[in-house]
């Protein structure tokens, strides 16, 4: 199955979830700035990433996955990709998720001064200070993306 | 093999491209037909089914939002990721001159006592355009007949 974190920019709140599905956060604390930095494409992406489905590894029941900004098209991103895997054939073998509804304001104004007006000496604590805001609410929506696929990958 | 069209919005451009695509070119039949702005399809986000041509191609058409080429992007490397290529699934995007001011009328239409005025704009402009939508379908079905890589043969125009 194929799992797919989307959010605004690619590089804060779905990177982070994709690290937490993948294990490479500890879900029990707190990460410091110094282990979200560690995180590929955490708050390291461009303009052109927009859009792109970036591959951040495979979780322990052989699960892919990615990661994907998608500016503000919200739920309808999700709407799409479904919409399209149901056209092939393939809905079965996808999850996506929408990571916007566990995004703070600090992410928002951190994730935009760093990566979109390009300062991230000023935005990327900001940002780093909100994903840790956040981190529960993220974790939560993990945990329940991780009991869906194993749901879904029952099914198959 | 399943064709999709789109567009800023699905229920204007990309659904009569999607229209001109399966043989439709009465400009009375497009322009009357029961989905041309129909903002319950559009709002879902789903691909639209058309129909399907002659060939039983499956035609859709979808409306992105301001940044198509983003979303081709996406689809593209979605598709990939599935393991379906090009022979699967062929996107095409509608782009018109006016595509960003559609997208706001298509916008301002969602307000209340505001469809009326946004519609019909949207319309006018499908009418002016709708001889570059037809001829840009056509450079569409003719790369299709020509790409020798794809099972794909031109739809027969519709007799019934």
């Amino acid at each position: 199955m194929k799992i797919i974190y989307h959010c605004y920019g690619g590089s804060h709140s779905s990177v982070t979830a994709a690290a937490l599905h993948l294990k490479m956060l500890d879900n029990s604390r707190l990460p410091t700035g110094k282990e979200l930095m560690k995180i590929p494409y955490y708050d390291k992406t461009a303009k052109d990433d927009f859009g792109s489905i970036r591959f951040m590894g495979t979780d322990e029941f052989g699960n892919d996955v990615y990661v994907l900004g998608k500016k503000s098209l919200g739920d309808r991103f999700s709407n799409v990709l479904m919409g399209v895997a149901r056209m092939l054939g393939a809905e079965d073998q996808i999850l996506v998720v929408n990571c916007m509804n566990r995004v703070n304001w600090s992410m928002k104004l951190g994730g935009f001064t760093s990566r979109q007006l390009g300062f991230p000496l000023l935005g990327r604590p900001v940002v780093t200070y909100g994903t840790q805001r956040a981190f529960m609410r993220i974790t939560n929506l993990v945990e329940i993306t991780r009991l869906k696929a194993l749901k879904q990958c029952s099914k198959l | 093999m399943n064709i999709l069209f789109i567009g800023t919005t699905g229920v204007y451009h990309a659904l009569v491209a999607a229209k001109l695509f399966m043989g439709i070119d009465s400009q009375k039949e497009l322009l009357s037909m029961p989905e041309l702005g129909c903002r319950s399809l559009e709002d879902s986000g789903n691909p639209i089914y058309a129909g399907k041509d002659k060939r039983g191609n499956q035609v859709y058409c979808l409306g992105v939002g301001a940044d198509v080429n983003m979303v081709k992007k996406s689809i593209t490397q979605f598709m990939k990721i599935l393991g379906f290529s090009h022979q699967d699934l062929i996107v095409k995007t509608i782009q018109s001159r006016n595509e960003r001011a559609i997208f706001r009328l298509y916008q301002l239409s969602k307000l209340p006592g505001f469809h009326a005025i946004g519609h019909t704009c949207i319309v006018w402009d499908l009418k002016r355009g709708l001889s570059v939508l037809e001829q840009e379908v056509k450079i569409f079905q003719a790369e299709l007949q020509n790409s020798k890589d794809l099972a794909y043969t031109q739809p027969s125009t519709r007799d019934d």
